[in-house]
């Protein structure tokens, strides 16, 4: 598997990155012109990471505000949805090969960031019961559109009606992604619960991520392995997630990271001391064959760390290497 | 074996930096001044007010003569006496004497008396000095990553922890994050934990990483990171 940063343009940004001996960056989505991000946006974008010597192999995420509409079923969609199409194309013109995309209606939820962790540590937490009245539960991190996040709804959606979103994009899109040569990842709801603000959430188990890999069933069609949302999943074992989703070779790209507790409530924490046995995850990479593109995800806050939290990223960047070596030197046998 | 890394004396965002972390203990490396007025009392004390364990004093700044060398840690083994401290890390002088191994007998005896035990750089050390140690309380930090440091590969690491007196490894990535450089680091301490090694071991020069501030911060978290995780890889 291929360790990777979220990276940006910086040429400080990249001497880092370059400097912990990746070679992989994952990255959003450039600037879209009239519902469609041309080829030129990936390619400029992909070439300045090349000059580098960093693979630019997969875009996170689809931006929301190129299939908001989708996801909310609005009159507007089959206008989004050839953008859609068109984007996923240029994406393959591009060289890319891999989408990751989510389905949260309301974004990722988080309803604190407090200092209780080891040393004072900040840690990125979840609690249900304060999120049920909290509507700036919402991560700000999609941004724009119409249903720009934090985002109070106007009427409710059940599961059935989310349901039949996701399948109404699937069936029209994972067909214009084999044609672009392009492999569309979904990422599970994070936070795992069933319903935020009225409207349902519908990827918070494994058999719901099964249900997006069953509903067409397609090569380029899968998981974005969210390390730490599956972890976060009432009763899930994430080693068994990854023999099962990842046995099928339908794990696409995966996060890295380690929570503490799971719904209704969880902290995110550094990944020595989650409660993902961390050893037998790799292992369980190891053994389903996995080589895609490993991203470090959110981490803790630590005590002087920049905006980009560095400090803690190289921290997780190191664990993860020193996992995967040791068990491919059977350090860990 | 226990993880530790190490601190500047006097930068408290360091020792919170260690803690956040998860370092099971720090190293707090101290500037040796006249040693007549050596304290490492208020080094102990941050450090354990801290929530931390002190793992050793790692003195900097000795003097590159044997005599006033040798006058400098005896200073310091005196004040690790007085303040509770029970290791002392340290290079052994630049301009090697051919008699270093009869010089620092001295030293074994100041040791002994004090009860604090003394770790020499493995890789400031001629073969045949590394040889006549361990010698009483003086004993040897075991430094792996550099060429000639007395262990180049798991069988020479092996070889020295047969030997006795390995106090402390490090590990030196060479201006590369640990896992990047040549040395098998995964390799190298299942190796010496299969011979019986318990005790510290720590991450040598951090990288610079980017942009950084003095003490390579990323560098540091980054290569402690990767020793614990070969560590969790070995249970």
């Amino acid at each position: 598997m291929k360790i990777a940063l979220h990276a940006s343009e910086s040429a400080d940004h990249i001497a880092f990155v370059q400097s912990l001996g990746l070679s992989d960056v994952v990255c959003g989505m450039p600037a879209e012109i009239n519902g469609v991000v041309p080829v030129e946006a990936f390619e400029q974008r992909r070439d300045i990471f090349a000059r580098h010597n960093l693979d630019w192999g997969v875009i996170e995420n689809l931006s929301p505000t190129l299939y908001d509409e989708i996801m909310f079923g609005t009159a507007e969609r089959e206008r989004q949805l050839d953008g859609v199409c068109r984007t996923i194309e240029n994406i393959g013109k591009a060289g890319i090969p891999v989408l990751q995309y989510q389905w949260m209606l309301l974004g990722g939820l988080r309803t604190e960031y407090s200092p209780t962790g080891r040393g004072g540590a900040r840690y990125p937490r979840f609690d249900s019961a304060i999120a049920q009245h909290m509507a700036a539960a919402c991560l700000d991190w999609m941004g724009g559109g119409k249903h720009r996040y934090p985002h109070v709804p106007d009427r409710p959606l059940s599961s059935e009606q989310v349901w039949a979103h996701l399948e109404w994009f699937l069936k029209a899109v994972v067909p214009v992604a084999e044609s672009a040569g392009v492999r569309i990842a979904a990422h599970p709801d994070d936070a795992p619960v069933p319903e935020y603000l009225g409207v349902a959430r519908i990827l918070i188990d494994v058999a719901s991520l099964q249900r997006v890999i069953d509903t067409v069933p397609s090569p380029n069609n899968g998981i974005g392995f969210c390390m730490g949302t599956i972890g976060t999943m009432a009763g899930v074992d994430v080693i068994d997630a990854i023999r099962r989703i990842g046995g099928q070779g339908k794990v696409f790209f995966a996060h890295f990271r380690n929570p503490r507790g799971q719904v209704p409530s969880f902290e995110e924490v550094f990944p020595d001391e989650g409660d993902i046995d961390m050893v037998a995850a790799v292992a369980a990479w190891q053994e389903v064959g996995f080589d895609g593109v490993i991203r470090i995800d959110h981490c803790p806050g630590v005590v002087g760390d920049n905006g980009r939290a560095d400090r803690s990223f190289a921290f997780q960047v190191g664990y993860l290497r020193g996992l995967i070596q040791s068990l491919a030197t059977g350090a860990g046998q | 074996m226990k993880l530790a890394l190490t601190v500047r004396y006097g930068y408290d965002e360091e020792l919170i930096f260690a803690q956040q972390l998860g370092a099971d203990a720090v190293i707090v490396r101290f500037a040796l001044g006249d040693p007549r007025d050596t304290d490492l009392a208020p080094v102990a004390h941050r450090v354990r007010v801290a929530g931390l364990q002190l793992a050793g004093v790692e003195l900097s700044g000795m003097a590159d003569q044997f005599q006033p060398w040798s006058d400098g840690l005896t200073g310091a083994l005196l004040a690790a006496q007085n303040a509770g401290i029970d290791t002392l890390l340290c290079a052994s002088p630049t301009q090697h004497a051919s008699t270093l191994g009869q010089d620092l007998e001295a030293v074994v005896a100041t040791a002994t008396m004090t009860g604090v035990r003394v770790c020499l750089d493995s890789s400031r050390l001629l073969p045949e000095e590394l040889a006549w140690l361990p010698a009483g309380d003086v004993q040897v930090e075991l430094v792996l990553g550099v060429p000639g440091a007395g262990a180049d590969g798991p069988a020479q690491a092996v070889a020295r922890v047969h030997s006795g007196g390995i106090r402390a490894v490090r590990f030196e990535g060479g201006g590369l994050p640990l896992g990047m450089g040549k040395i098998d680091v995964p390799a190298t301490l299942r190796a010496i934990a299969g011979a019986g090694y318990d005790g510290i071991i720590r991450a040598g020069a951090p990288p610079l990483l980017g942009e950084d501030d003095d003490w390579n911060p990323k560098g540091a978290a980054n290569d402690l990171g990767y020793l614990r995780a070969v560590l969790q890889g070995l249970r």
